[in-house]
């Protein structure tokens, strides 16, 4: 295990990146934008409680 | 004499070792190639091209900054220079573990723009840490309230 490989590992946990309109755009589902824009956009209980499954989910994961 | 073991499809170098039969013996049984060198060879900068230790070709990954605003609009430019004489046409990089080949016109071009939407961190590496060497670049996306 090199030093590369230990950053990629605790980058790739946390942080989603994809590639939009040829610019990556990275963001990480765990942080605090995030659950909030999630459960901000969520208009029903429903959609609330799955956005909060993902981002717990996400932080279980990492 | 000194030992050095590795791994014949890729080159790279597993360990090196003063004087130890017993240490080359084990590692050809594990199925990594043993050569006898002359001296010790410098591991983490060298891999092994058709028999021969061979420096790593160096790397330099700059951006053109290190902190940028978590806005979705803010953005760093890493460029990359490769160095030597004969440069490939190309480089694989992986940013934050996904790959961008990026053309090279005599060792140099730019890897796509970073931006982010929320504060987080974004490492930008080689693919190929075997053949080249390059300290891998970090961009730090911060909160822009």
């Amino acid at each position: 295990m090199n030093k590369l490989d230990n950053l990629s590992k605790a980058s790739a946990g946390k942080t989603k990146i994809s590639k939009q309109d040829g610019k990556w755009l990275a963001s990480d589902p765990a942080s605090l934008e995030s659950v909030l824009t999630a459960i901000e956009k969520a208009n029903s209980w429903s959609q609330g409680k799955n956005a909060l499954v993902a981002i717990f989910s996400a932080l279980l994961k990492n | 004499m000194p030992y050095l073991a590795y791994d014949p499809a890729s080159g790279e170098i597993v360990g090196a070792v003063q004087d130890s039969p017993e240490w080359a013996g084990n590692k050809a049984a594990m199925g990594f190639t043993v050569l006898e060198t002359p001296m010790m060879a410098e591991i983490a900068g060298s891999y092994v091209a058709d028999g021969a230790v061979t420096p790593k070709t160096g790397v330099a990954l700059a951006p053109d900054k290190s902190q940028i605003l978590a806005d979705g609009l803010d953005q760093a430019v890493v460029s990359v220079t490769v160095e030597g004489p004969q440069p490939p046409a190309s480089i694989e990089l992986l940013v934050g573990g996904q790959s961008e080949v990026v053309a090279l016109s005599s060792g140099g071009g730019s890897l796509s723009p970073v931006s982010a939407l929320t504060p987080c961190r974004v490492v930008v590496q080689l693919a190929d840490g075997i053949t080249f060497r390059a300290e891998p670049v970090i961009i730090e996306a911060v909160s822009h309230e």
